[in-house]
């Protein structure tokens, strides 16, 4: 999995994650994820549009993540997500607890 | 090693996930899963090889698991086998899908795997270690697809008797699938509990691995003219239930329920088998008797169990008056120690 981070002219940080989410390759996420928030970004979109895969491992890296941001009066986004990916956040209930947009436009949309 | 049997072996490491998901994945698509379901069933494994890397063994160990794949007609059986630490599936956290933002995670990597896969079921292996078996049907194969509606329309409840004869009672064989879960279907419609008896790949395969023992009544000319199985829980559990019983009309009024009864009675003993219990409903007082004449006993009432919108086709009314309330019926086969107190 590789991650690169941007931040755009409306201070939203813009996280582009590809490959596949797993036990193994969700810490770096989880790091990744910590790191911009201890920086108090707090309003984080997620390009998921490279990921073919994610496991209940990246599924708690997400969580956390909303819940720190949350506290800071921000919010995780995601867009592009795979039918499949989608699936898994489905089943999991956590389409209630993320904004999952279509397009990045969508998904930084009131920022 | 069986043909259609393949089995990894992988370091307790999660860089190896991706390895298992790559071998998994193509043995789904093997055996005729699309991309989607080898991808659930892929969801599924990784969760479960997760969980072993990360609970079953002390930290630092340098130790190995086992991922098999059993490929069937029926579909598709993971076994992930390994030697840790053992494990108590009854302490797994029910996950809440509905929760809030401060939801806990626990059990949320068993609630996927129950969510992708038709069966999640643990096995102690007590010094041989514990296994967990993942297994994903294949959709087609339904009985309902297999036949014309003409060939599954629902028994006629006169009919013309067979021709006198005798009966076999005796194992189903792989080829009698078909007959039988025709029979369950003409017998029942869709309304009888537990989907598998209308997918005839799928009880060969169940009879092939233990977890059912189907009991066939076959007439002098071949047909399948009743049925009956043991089923529910795991192959080795002590006390098993029986039922699915059905018998083609033209054949009733034989004692052939009796037969297949007594057959699988025997049956469950040569298996050393503790007991067998029935849940017969209480608006059929034939299925309650045909259990008392053979030993059956009443142990216990399950209220309104049933929800009324069951219709049992040939069974009583056409319609429940009220939910419907089953008896538990219980066959010792061996002695047992007296309760407490009795």
């Amino acid at each position: 999995m590789r991650l690169s981070t941007s931040v755009d002219e409306q201070g939203v940080t813009l996280i582009e994650v590809q490959g596949e989410v797993d036990a193994h390759t969700s810490g770096d996420l989880d790091k990744a994820l910590g790191d911009l928030l201890a920086q108090k970004q707090s309003r984080l979109v997620l390009d998921f549009s490279q990921v073919g895969y994610v496991s209940s491992a990246g599924l708690r890296a997400l969580l956390r993540a909303q819940q720190k941001t949350r506290k800071l009066g921000g919010e995780v986004r995601l867009f592009g997500l795979s039918p499949f990916v989608r699936q898994v956040f489905e089943l999991a209930g956590f389409d209630r607890l993320l904004r999952i947009a279509a397009t990045r436009q969508e998904a930084v949309a009131g920022w | 090693m069986a043909k259609n049997t393949s089995t990894l072996i992988v370091p307790n490491d999660t860089a190896y996930l991706p390895v298992i998901s790559a071998y998994v994945t193509a043995s789904a698509a093997q055996v005729g899963f699309s991309e989607d379901e080898a991808n659930r069933i892929r969801l599924a494994v990784d969760e479960a090889c997760t969980n072993v890397i990360e609970t079953a063994f002390e930290p630092g160990e340098e130790a190995a698991f086992t991922v098999a794949c059993q490929k069937s007609e029926a579909g598709l059986r993971v076994i992930i086998a390994d030697k840790g630490m053992p494990f108590n599936p009854a302490a797994v956290a029910d996950y809440d899908p509905q929760a809030g933002l401060d939801r806990e995670l626990g059990g949320l990597g068993f609630y996927l795997m129950k969510q992708v896969m038709d069966e999640v079921r643990f096995v102690s292996k007590g010094r041989e270690g514990k296994e967990l078996h993942l297994v994903k049907y294949l959709e087609r194969g339904n009985i309902a697809t297999l036949l014309s509606a003409e060939e599954l329309q629902p028994y006629e409840a006169k009919v013309e008797p067979a021709p006198p004869g005798g009966y076999v009672f005796r194992l189903m064989q792989p080829a009698e699938a078909i007959e039988v879960a025709k029979c369950v279907y003409k017998t029942y419609g869709y309304t009888y509990p537990g989907e598998h008896v209308y997918y005839p790949e799928r009880l060969s395969e169940l009879n092939r691995t233990g977890e059912q023992i189907s009991i066939v009544a076959v007439s002098d000319k071949g047909e399948v003219a009743g049925y009956c199985a043991i089923f529910g829980g795991q192959p080795d559990d002590p006390i098993r239930e029986l039922g699915q019983a059905a018998v083609d009309p033209a054949h009733r009024g034989r004692q052939i329920i009796s037969q297949l009864i007594q057959r699988a009675v025997d049956e469950a003993r040569s298996r050393g088998l503790a007991g067998l219990f029935g849940e017969p409903v209480t608006n059929h007082p034939f299925s309650q008797q045909v259990g008392l004449k053979l030993g059956f006993r009443d142990s216990a009432i399950i209220l309104g169990y049933i929800p009324q919108s069951v219709h049992f086709k040939k069974i009583g009314a056409e319609a429940l008056p009220q939910r419907e309330t089953l008896l538990y019926c219980l066959l010792p086969l061996r002695p047992w120690p007296a309760a407490p107190g009795g």
